[in-house]
């Protein structure tokens, strides 16, 4: 607590006089005055502090006013010199006394009891408003005939009452608590556990009313088992299925990010950029990690990486160095785990293993393994590479129509997890993993570890002190398989030494003791397909194309190879001006899974930008370009993307066109060799083009809407609610690859997308492509969800063809969010298929509709 | 409760592994993205002016991994903390919303 400054003026002491025994006990007296005084003060201090009341409080600074004026005149008091003088303090101290013990004290007292009780009202009313909408909706619940679904759903729905009523009880501590500096975890107040508590238990209920909706809808529609399944699923199955899956998503998850969020609002601004700045850097080593492995390998090694720190397994910091953000994460469990020291870290290992070899690898093959594996993680008994290898030369007896590399690649896979039971640290087997995406590449010498090493030499590198014998392994399925793979004679393997971490104990352990795992598949022929083979891993010979996505276990639309069947070859692909394809069939399931999905086959169009290219977001792809032409009415702005389906004949037919048109082409190679997932290709050039040549394939769609084209010019030019913005020159225009999407702090934002463009006068733009125009609208809604991006005003420009449904005419989807101001919604003209026929407009007076008005607009 | 049991009942909550495999990637990367920021906003909240200071520059100049690691070995030594901190969060609130089901 600051104090006033006094106007009593103070005589200075004499230290070295000689002091009458009258001075001598004023001094004395004074001194027991200030100690009196400043007891006071500490008793109050210690008030105002546990009650909250600001020190701007109007009772608080004329207290600390009069008692710092109350000790300066006991000061005074002890150092006069003079009777008189000593008689004019005592009498001014006895009033300040009066004033600081009477109405100053009286006034802060009330101030404190006042706080004290607004406080319990607060924190009584939420507890009583929540606990009352718990028991009436538990009530109602009760009371409600389970076969009306209706009446269940509304139960349901005032469920979620209850906890937002919690919830926001709760956050409002939290975030309070967390703006006070110093806040820790482990001083969080009682208040903040109890409504913690309170909100812990509504989510319960919450998630039981969920799950009892589930069931009621089980009990009287039915619910048929997933196509594919051919064990019936238990209603049971599904009940628990519908509970891990649905209370993630709809409790868990929102509650963890709106806790950060309230976090982040705790933060100072300067915090916030810092934090901003780390997020965007992650998001950079994500985007290094994806050119080193492709997409669907960095999203594997994060997954990975997640598996390890959710198992407490011991992490090497070699991990951050390999991979960064999922490893920066793992560096400090690392310390953590290598803190416990225990065996529990080789449980967690096996686990980790155990759930990972499930998230890789087949269906099939998996919970026979997977339970295997934990059984061995949860009772401590090491997996060494040796049991892997057996369990390898079984299995490889049984694969059928599988390549070697595809082999070769789960073997690394599979090493890797060992590494993981075995202790050999993450670093070693993040970097399996890396390998394995490499797999049959040229690599370096033992004992080096690169990325591109073949499987001898990593498996050499993970065990450096045998010398591997190679053998032969003739398949147990001769007339099935016809692929023999190479394994090491494993027999005398041991494991590799341990680099970083795990007890030598455990090491010891796992050194010494084999666990055998005898997969029964031996005797059974398997396809690929049923043994879930990764289709989406390029094959190592050209020409050969992806046979059977769906056998992946990344059976996933982002996942599946780019179609080849327009008669080109993995890796050899004459250059295509403009891709087509459509690609609203994708599930949103995480933003990072949006993959650019072409769905125009329109052309990008601005005025030339000579030598500004798109970097290509992904690899190990043909070459593909885009043309980018300057037609009279306006940039026109088309993607060109990977396909996750086969197109349809007409798109087909209009990729055909494009790829005719006689535009000026920049061609960027697409460079990987590891070829572990499929590219996302995206690459674009600016060139001139006449309008004809716009008009000509620009934006036609399949069911050749010509003369939509005509009239979305009309409607361009002739609007009076939008202004014609097209940039004169090349300089207006930067593309930048996505690198120019920066939020206020500056930091550029990943948002997956194809393009990026920063128009002079128009902020940033980006065109966003994949996935349906609500999933698109979802991802950017969660980027505005993050309060490290409020305020950042982007254009973003979403070709996906959606009209109007009122007047059919093409819809504008694109707006930026101006911060406090709302969102502000911009004109853009699409096309039927996503084409964007022109930047015709520029940013509208803030109109600032609500969002929810855009939604509908959008959706 | 030791470090290792706490984490690993994290995914045992959910029961990933009777999850889809896609559906377990999915799951994980999720929580990849909410441990990482729950732990970046911990150790930056943990750090005073000074390394507040360091870290910012360092972030300017787009450092690699292998100087990020250097960085927080050096001047964050409760980073580790912090992914306990988040970790526990999580997890606690993953065993609290999953709790007993009633069906």
């Amino acid at each position: 607590m600051k104090f006033g400054k006094s106007k009593i003026e103070v005589p200075p002491v004499e230290v070295h006089e000689e002091l009458t025994p009258e001075q001598l006990e004023a001094k004395r007296y004074s001194v027991e005055l200030q100690e009196e005084i400043l007891a006071a003060q500490d008793e109050w201090s210690a008030k105002i502090a546990e009650s909250g009341l600001p020190t701007s409080d109007p009772a608080v600074l004329p207290f600390a006013q009069t008692r710092a004026q109350a000790r300066q005149l006991a000061q005074a008091y002890g150092s006069a010199k003079s009777e008189e003088d000593r008689a004019m303090y005592m009498s001014a101290l006895t009033d300040k006394l009066k004033e600081f013990k009477g109405p100053r004290t009286e006034n802060l007292q009330k101030a404190i009891e006042n706080r004290q009780a607004e406080k319990d009202f607060t924190v009584k009313e939420k507890k009583d408003n929540f606990r009352a909408s718990v028991e009436k909706f538990k009530t109602l619940g009760n009371q409600l005939p389970k076969e009306k679904i209706n009446a269940v759903e509304y139960f349901l729905s005032n469920e979620k009452q209850a906890m937002d009523v919690a919830e926001s009880a709760y956050l409002d501590e939290y975030k309070k608590f967390y703006a006070t500096k110093g806040a820790k975890e482990k001083n969080q107040p009682e208040e903040l556990k109890q409504l913690k508590a309170a909100y812990d238990e509504s989510r319960i209920t919450y998630g039981n009313a969920l799950t009892a909706s589930a069931k009621d809808r089980l009990e009287s529609r039915g619910m048929k088992p997933r196509l594919g399944e051919k064990k019936e699923i238990s209603k049971g199955d599904i009940l628990e299925r519908y509970n891990r899956i649905v209370r993630y998503n709809e409790i868990i998850k929102p509650a963890a990010e709106k806790r950060y969020n309230a976090r982040i609002e705790a933060i100072g601004e300067r915090e916030k950029g810092i934090l901003s700045k780390g997020i965007g850097w992650m998001g950079s080593q994500n985007k290094k990690l994806e050119e080193k492995i492709g997409k669907n390998g960095a999203r594997f090694v994060k997954a990975l990486s997640t598996t390890v720190i959710a198992g407490g397994v011991g992490v090497a910091t070699g991990a951050l160095a390999a991979f960064g953000p999922a490893a920066l994460v793992g560096w400090g469990t690392w310390r953590i785990a290598r803190a416990v020291g225990s065996s529990l870290a080789a449980a967690g290992a096996g686990e980790a293993a155990a759930q990972l070899y499930g998230a890789s690898l087949g269906r099939i093959l998996q919970n026979r393994s997977e339970n295997k594996l934990k059984i061995i993680g949860r009772t401590g008994q090491g997996l060494t590479i040796e049991d892997l290898e057996k369990y390898d030369r079984e299995r490889e007896g049984h694969e059928r129509g599988v390549d070697q590399r595809t082999l070769e690649q789960e073997k690394m896979v599979l090493r890797a997890l060992v590494a993981l039971g075995v202790g050999a640290g993450i670093s070693t087997s993040l970097q399996g993993v890396t390998a394995a995406s490499n797999a049959d590449l040229p690599g370096l010498a033992k004992g080096q570890f690169d990325p591109k090493m073949s499987t001898h030499q990593f498996s050499e590198y993970m065990k450096p002190h045998v010398e591997p014998t190679h053998t032969e392994v003739p398949s147990a399925a001769p007339a099935a398989s016809a692929v023999t793979t190479p394994v090491e004679n494993t027999a005398s393997v041991t494991p590799a030494p341990v680099e970083h971490h795990a007890s030598s104990k455990i090491e010891h352990h796992h050194a010494t003791k084999h666990v055998q795992i005898r997969e029964d598949v031996s005797t059974k022929q398997l396809t690929a397909k049923e043994l879930g083979l990764s289709d989406d891993i390029p094959k190592v010979e050209p020409g050969v194309s992806s046979a059977n996505p769906e056998a992946t276990p990344f059976a996933r639309p982002e996942y599946a190879a780019p179609e080849q069947e327009l008669g080109t070859s993995s890796t050899s692909v004459p250059p295509v001006e403009s891709a087509t394809t459509q690609a609203d069939t994708q599930p949103l399931s995480n933003p990072e899974s949006i993959t650019p999905a072409v769905d125009t086959g329109a052309t990008v169009e601005f005025p030339e930008a000579p030598g500004q290219s798109v970097p290509t977001e992904m690899n190990s792809q043909p070459e593909i370009t885009s043309t980018v032409s300057h037609p009279e009415a306006g940039p026109v702005v088309s993607e060109s993307t990977e396909s996750h389906e086969v197109p349809q004949a007409s798109q087909a037919a209009e990729s055909t066109s494009s790829a005719q048109a006689p535009t000026n082409v920049e061609t960027i190679p697409q460079s990987n060799a590891s070829g572990i997932d499929h590219p996302s290709v995206s690459a674009e050039t600016v060139s001139p083009v006449s309008p004809e040549t716009t008009s000509g394939h620009v934006d036609q769609p399949p069911d050749s809407s010509s003369s939509l084209s005509s009239h979305l010019d009309s409607t361009a030019h002739t609007s009076p609610e939008t202004a014609t913005a097209n940039p004169e020159s090349s300089q207006d225009i930067v593309v930048n690859g996505g690198k120019v999407f920066e939020n206020r702090f500056g930091v550029p934002v990943d948002l997956n997308v194809a393009h990026a463009y920063q128009i002079k006068g128009y902020d940033n733009a980006l065109v966003m492509t994949g996935g349906t125009p609500e999933e698109r609208f979802a991802k950017i809604e969660k980027f505005y969800s993050d309060p490290l991006n409020y305020g950042t005003k982007t254009t973003i420009y979403s070709p996906g063809g959606v009209l109007d449904p009122k007047t059919g005419k093409p819809y504008l989807n694109s707006y930026h969010s101006n911060g406090d101001e709302g969102y502000i919604i911009e004109t853009k003209l699409m096309s039927k298929h996503g084409g964007f026929l022109g930047l015709f407009t520029k940013t509208a007076p803030s109109i600032s509709p609500e969002p929810d008005s855009f939604t509908k607009r959008v959706l | 409760m030791t470090t290792t049991q706490q984490t690993s009942s994290l995914l045992e909550a959910l029961n990933i592994g009777e999850l889809e495999p896609a559906e377990q990637e999915e799951f994980l990367l999720d929580i990849n993205e909410l441990v990482f920021k729950g732990s970046l906003i911990r150790m930056i909240e943990g750090m005073d002016e000074k390394t507040k200071d360091s870290f910012n520059a360092l972030l300017d100049t787009d450092p690699s991994e292998e100087e990020m690691e250097a960085f927080l070995a050096e001047h964050v030594p409760d980073a580790d903390l912090a992914v306990q901190e988040t970790l526990d969060e999580l997890t606690n609130d993953i065993l609290a919303a999953t709790g007993p089901v009633t069906s």
